[in-house]
């Protein structure tokens, strides 16, 4: 068994590489981050200084008198090396490493790359990057996400981990999920990820009860390292979830290729049915994506295979119903027991089958009584409700009636096109439930919770 | 990287424990017709866009005619005098190559002509079980016909994995870099392996 990753992801401990009182610099903002959050020690190692911020500054790793569990590396690339060294026979045996110039840019980098590779091996020392953003843990009060948090605003605590290579994508991510009042167990981007990598965390997460999901942006697997992939990710998926967004789909140049399976067989379709193989959930856009993450950050474990379409208008009740069903939902009618009960509630013409529609003309306080009846009987998943509230009868304060009679015990996403008034009531009922612009988003969003 | 010739590739598969169709390398009495004769070289992958298969010969004397017309048409290769297969078959092809990040994986689809045509096919990584090719199998579009349909036969499920299992064993010879069976035709107690393509090193 490997050395777990407890230094990473619960140091008591740590010593920022590169930490600055200058405004501009990344290890100003690390330093910052960790100020701001990190309840542990926290050594600021840096030559020029004899102090920042009231902490004693040191000139290296292993000039820190007392244990160090984690080092934050935020310098040059060339100096990289030494320094992790020097830490590494301090004893430390967790690093995130915050620099670029590594393989990422050529021979030179390259070098220096096997260099903390060779360090890891020779020492223990487990290593995160380099040239990524590192780590955001709201849990641990890691963060070495280098950018101020009055720029990019950290997500709460929550339940979904986030890997990305991408630093970039990592960012976007966090600033998307914190908007949306989204929590995260943790952000991880590990760019070159010359030694932790998916297979790691997915080890490390399996035990972890703050991560439900893992929520992946995967440009490729270490080579070598898709078997163990596949079969810890379908042990995983068993009691979590895992989502990935591929990147690098496209084929490169058109090889002339005389078996089928080479023509057919390309990188990107080995990957998706090795995917699928895992249990996981392939987002096919960056779109479906974020949807999934805001359906999970609602209704996480929730496994959804019938699906009431409850709805005010016709047509995209219509439409609802042909993406539900080409997306393999049921769409099963109502008990007669539950049809009796909402009949009495409803006009004589409503149409009370699945989709079920109130019509245009039950008021306000009968959509919402119906759907109460429909979420009492829990016959139902999940209910894909929409709403047209332009409606004369619909009121601005529909969202907190509706806070009212939802008992949580059911998903409901919604369903709400419109301008200026809708939004607001889109934006008040948001802060419940998902809420999507077109029948399609909220099916395609749907599909995460769909039992697989 | 070559390729094996047709004899060679079904040698190969024998020596793996994969039965194939049944096949003779010259006319003799114990030849079961109907029969399709093929030529066999290295070279010639593409047997068919070359007049290099002739089928449905069904006596000694048309048996004759077709071996030795490919003999002056291809000089230089082997000929294969293989038992045509009759009857309902569900035509599939199965591979198997190697892959750099998931070590091995194994396609199987709907095969013969149509391969590229429909590119119904799925693939299974390194490490798959029973379970995991019956959910590759209701994944893909013409599911119904692994379970029978319209007169053809279903297949043998366990067959299918048995076939899929030893293909894949066969990349632990780290000379073969790709094995295509296609078509490959499918019963339920039985299948016939007409035609191999073996990608090797050197």
């Amino acid at each position: 068994m490997e050395l777990d990753l407890e230094p990473i992801f619960s140091p008591s401990s740590v010593a920022i590489v590169g930490a600055s009182p200058k405004r501009e610099k990344v290890g100003n903002v690390i330093l910052e981050n960790f100020l701001r959050r990190f309840r542990g020690k926290i050594y600021p190692v840096n030559p020029k200084y004899d102090n920042i911020y009231g902490l004693k500054c040191y000139k290296k790793v292993s000039d820190i008198p007392e244990d160090v569990d984690l080092v934050v590396i935020a310098i040059p690339a060339r100096f990289v090396p030494d320094v992790l060294e020097d830490a590494a026979k301090k004893g430390v045996k967790g690093a995130i490493i915050i620099s670029s110039g590594f393989s990422e840019v050529g021979e030179e980098g390259r070098k220096l790359e096997n260099k903390l590779r060779e360090i890891r091996e020779k020492y223990g020392i487990r290593i995160i990057g380099p040239n990524g953003m590192g780590i955001y843990d709201p849990y641990s009060g890691v963060d070495t996400f280098f950018v101020y948090d009055d720029r990019v605003r950290r997500p709460p605590k929550g339940n979904i981990a986030i890997i990305s290579q991408s630093g970039a994508t990592a960012l976007a991510l966090m600033e998307w999920l914190s908007e949306r009042g989204i929590g995260v167990s943790k952000i991880i981007s590990f760019g070159n990820k010359v030694d932790v990598d998916e297979v790691d965390l997915l080890e490390e997460f399996m035990a972890d009860p703050t991560v439900d999901a893992v929520f992946i942006y995967l440009e490729g697997l270490k080579e070598g390292r898709g078997y163990k992939f596949v079969k810890l990710s379908k042990e995983f998926t068993k009691t979590k979830t895992i989502v990935v967004l591929k990147a690098g789909k496209s084929k490169k140049g058109q090889e002339a290729v005389a078996s089928h399976t080479a023509s057919m067989a390309g990188d990107y379709e080995v990957y998706k049915f090795a995917l699928k193989q895992a249990g996981i959930i392939e987002a096919e856009t960056i779109d479906d994506f974020l949807k999934y993450l805001q359906v999970f950050s609602y209704f996480g474990k929730r496994r959804v295979k019938k699906l009431l379409i409850y709805t005010n208008g016709g047509g995209f009740g219509v439409l609802s119903t042909d993406y539900a069903s080409r997306e393999g939902f049921d769409l099963p009618p109502l008990s007669p027991a539950l049809r009796s009960v909402i009949e009495e509630i409803l006009p004589d013409f409503a149409s009370i089958k699945n989709p079920l529609d109130t019509t245009a003309s039950a008021p306000e306080d009968s959509y919402l009584k119906g759907l109460k009846r429909v979420l009492e009987f829990q016959e139902y998943d999940a209910i894909l409700s929409i709403l047209l509230p332009q409606l004369p009868s619909y009121t601005e304060d529909f969202p907190r009636k509706f806070a009212e009679i939802y008992d949580g015990k059911t998903p409901i996403v919604f369903v709400i096109y419109g301008g200026e008034f809708s939004r607001k009531i889109k934006e008040e009922l948001s802060k419940i439930v998902p809420v999507f612009d077109t029948p399609e988003e909220a099916i395609r969003a749907l599909k995460i919770l769909k039992v697989r | 990287m070559r390729y094996l010739s047709l004899l060679d590739s079904l040698k190969l598969l024998e020596a793996n424990g994969i039965r194939v169709t049944k096949y003779w390398t010259e006319i003799s009495e114990d030849i079961e017709y109907p029969v399709v004769v093929k030529v066999s070289s290295e070279n010639i992958i593409h047997k068919s866009d070359v007049g290099g298969v002739i089928v449905g010969i069904k006596d000694k004397e048309s048996l004759e005619n077709a071996v030795s017309s490919l003999k002056e048409k291809f000089p230089e290769a082997d000929i294969i005098i293989q038992k045509q297969v009759e009857g309902k078959f569900l035509e599939l092809i199965v591979s198997a190559k190697r892959d750099p990040t998931f070590g091995s994986f194994v396609m199987f689809g709907i095969g013969g002509i149509f391969t590229e045509i429909f590119k119904d096919f799925a693939i299974l990584v390194r490490g798959f079980d029973e379970r995991d090719l019956e959910r590759a199998i209701d994944n893909l579009k013409s599911k119904k016909l692994f379970y029978g349909y319209r007169g053809f036969p279903p297949i043998g499920l366990n067959l299918l994995y048995d076939l899929l299992k030893r293909v894949e064993k066969m990349l632990e010879n780290d000379n073969i870099i790709e094995i295509e069976l296609n078509p490959v035709m499918f019963k339920e107690d039985e299948f016939h392996i007409v035609d191999a393509r073996i990608q090797v090193r050197g």
